[in-house]
């Protein structure tokens, strides 16, 4: 036990003095010794990587202090009291409340799956998930700006995003089972613990923000790695050929925005790259699907929810924004929006 | 015992993120990958990192009833090593990194974005399009840009002055490069390449090298879209500008 401990501190210390020496001398012996103009697309892969992590980690970390918070100060009762009981209002709640919650993807699954663990039905906590990263302002805010000439498709993204939590939403109610949360029974020892030592909770508070981060980060490197690997390797020029066609040319952009992670106050600038090869119906594709679901959220729900639960859920919102985009490409072809 | 080590080496890590951003920060790179509207965000982290991280590395009374969750009690010592070794990827590569440009075949891959002329032009427009000679910055890249793409029949014989880097695609002539401009919203992720079509002799500019060039502009075509295409009169070689990213300001209310 003695000598356990002793390797435990040796190991932290060097791993101290590591980070020390690489944060001082990193950046001067490290270019001399791997020259990576060498390996271009490595380079580019690290370099969008790095972005990609430094960008989402602030909310990460919010997500995590948000979801701490719910789960020691926040009681069953108040949620039981504020969560309407119908279905359908409940629905229309979560959407109100996605307004409002100025957070996107990635700080707010921990946060829906804690709502869940305290009760929120599962299908308002879903609708949570599909709302919360479109429905805000900065995110009507790019689009506008992005597709000034064409309105139709600031109106369609945010028409098509709440059709879409009504249908998912109502499916998952029908449909759903209760336990779709990750590892609820080591929780129980927590809730525990937090009634019998109150003067504990802000170490606990602390203790709990710091393992939901790890946690759900872990799960967000390997997402944002493939996501990078994507993003450079991936040849644009091929993707304009198939374009045209409305149901390829939709799926095809759906799977662009799964692959890519843009962040959703980002994407749309980069959709309007795409706008010229691509018709309204698949644009839209890739603006309502890629802040659901993509790579790096796949992963960090991964961590939250159970395998059967995520599955469920890619498919579903998958068919929905498809069969949805379709209709809506339809329409706006005909001028009908 | 191991949920000691656990604390400590998480502190440890959170140590580490604060001290990547901070290194970064300072040095100036962290605008090369995250735009400066997110950069208030990061430093926010930077400071919560550092905060959690002392109070993870502080000695922890004994005997407190400490919280178990997640994967503290199913994971042996060495995949809990694992999932936390992932940690040390952006970690070292912030540490150790010095070039965060794309390299320009990558580039390649992702294509000068197409603008598409806009119906209403927010700005005044007839701003820089009625001068003889245009000069373009920064600030007014965008500007400039979008009303030549609404005045595509008028801007025949007009100088033009601009800089930026070299950019070549495989189905460009010897006579043809683009002088392009990098653009991000967010981060590095989104980034944009815009640009003009140059035709001359280009010959001898290096990919992915800065200049600013002077040249007459004209209507022509790159992937069968109407775009201004400069003809080039002078070339001369830049160092790279401290900003090499020029950045989307979206007006909310405009």
């Amino acid at each position: 036990m003695l000598l356990k401990r002793y390797t435990g501190n040796m190991l932290l210390l060097i791993l101290l003095f590591l980070l020390l020496t690489f944060f001082f001398l990193g950046d001067v012996f490290i270019p001399n010794a791997i020259d990576f103009s060498r390996y271009p697309q490595l380079h580019s892969v690290l370099v969008v990587f790095l972005g990609l992590f430094l960008e989402s980690i602030p909310f990460l970390f919010l997500g995590a202090i948000a979801s701490s918070f719910i789960q020691l100060y926040i009681s069953e009762e108040i949620i039981q009291r504020m969560i309407p009981k119908g279905p359908v209002t409940a629905i229309f709640a979560a959407i109100g409340a996605a307004l409002i919650i100025p957070v996107c993807e990635c700080a707010i699954i921990p946060v829906v799956r804690k709502l869940i663990q305290k009760g929120v039905p599962v299908h308002a906590g879903v609708v949570l998930l599909v709302t919360a990263p479109i429905l805000n302002v900065i995110v009507f805010g790019s689009t506008y700006y992005a597709f000034q000439n064409d309105p139709s498709i600031l109106y369609g993204r945010i028409i098509l995003c709440v059709l879409t939590a009504v249908i998912v939403g109502l499916f998952i109610y029908i449909f759903s089972r209760k336990d779709v949360v990750k590892e609820e029974k080591l929780e129980a020892v927590h809730e525990h613990h937090v009634h019998d030592f109150p003067p504990s909770k802000w170490t606990s508070f602390i203790e709990h923000t710091s393992q939901e981060f790890f946690m759900v980060g872990r799960y967000f490197i390997i997402g944002a790695l493939f996501a990078s690997i994507f993003q450079v390797l991936m040849d644009r020029a091929i993707l304009a050929e198939i374009g045209q066609a409305p149901i390829k040319g939709t799926a095809l952009m759906m799977g662009i925005a799964f692959v890519l992670s843009l962040c959703s106050s980002a994407d749309a600038f980069v959709a309007a790259s795409f706008s010229h090869s691509f018709l309204p119906g698949s644009i839209l594709g890739f603006l309502v699907f890629g802040p659901m679901l993509d790579l790096k959220n796949v992963l960090i729900m991964m961590a939250c929810f159970k395998r059967s639960f995520v599955f469920t859920y890619v498919l579903l919102v998958f068919a929905v924004v498809f069969s949805l985009c379709l209709i809506a490409g339809g329409l706006i072809s005909k001028g009908g929006l | 015992m191991k949920r000691f080590f656990i604390q400590k080496l998480e502190g440890l890590l959170l140590l580490g993120l604060g001290l990547m951003i901070f290194k970064l920060y300072v040095s100036g790179h962290l605008t090369k990958l995250i735009a400066p509207k997110m950069i208030p965000y990061a430093l926010t982290a930077l400071f919560a990192f550092f905060v959690i991280s002392l109070l993870r590395l502080k000695k922890q009374k004994q005997g407190r009833n400490h919280c178990d969750c997640h994967s503290i009690r199913e994971s042996s010592a060495s995949v809990l090593a694992l999932k936390y070794s992932l940690f040390f990827i952006p970690i070292f590569l912030g540490f150790i990194l010095t070039d965060f440009t794309l390299s320009g075949e990558v580039l390649a891959k992702r294509g000068m974005a197409q603008q598409q002329a806009q119906k209403q032009s927010s700005y005044d427009t007839g701003k820089h399009v009625n001068l003889e000679n245009i000069t373009v910055t920064d600030e007014n890249y965008f500007e400039v840009l979008d009303e030549l793409l609404n005045n595509l029949d008028t801007i025949k014989g007009k100088e033009i002055e601009l800089s930026g880097f070299v950019y070549r695609e495989d189905q460009f002539t010897k006579k043809q490069v683009a002088i392009s401009r990098l653009s991000m919203s967010c981060c590095v992720v989104d980034a944009t390449l815009y640009g003009y079509m140059l035709n001359g002799n280009v010959k001898g500019m290096k990919t992915n090298d800065w200049y600013t060039i002077t040249g007459t502009l004209k209507k022509g075509s790159y992937k069968g879209e109407a775009v201004p295409v400069i003809d080039l009169k002078d070339a001369k070689k830049i160092k790279p500008p401290k900003e090499t990213y020029l950045y989307e300001n979206v007006q909310i209310i405009q």
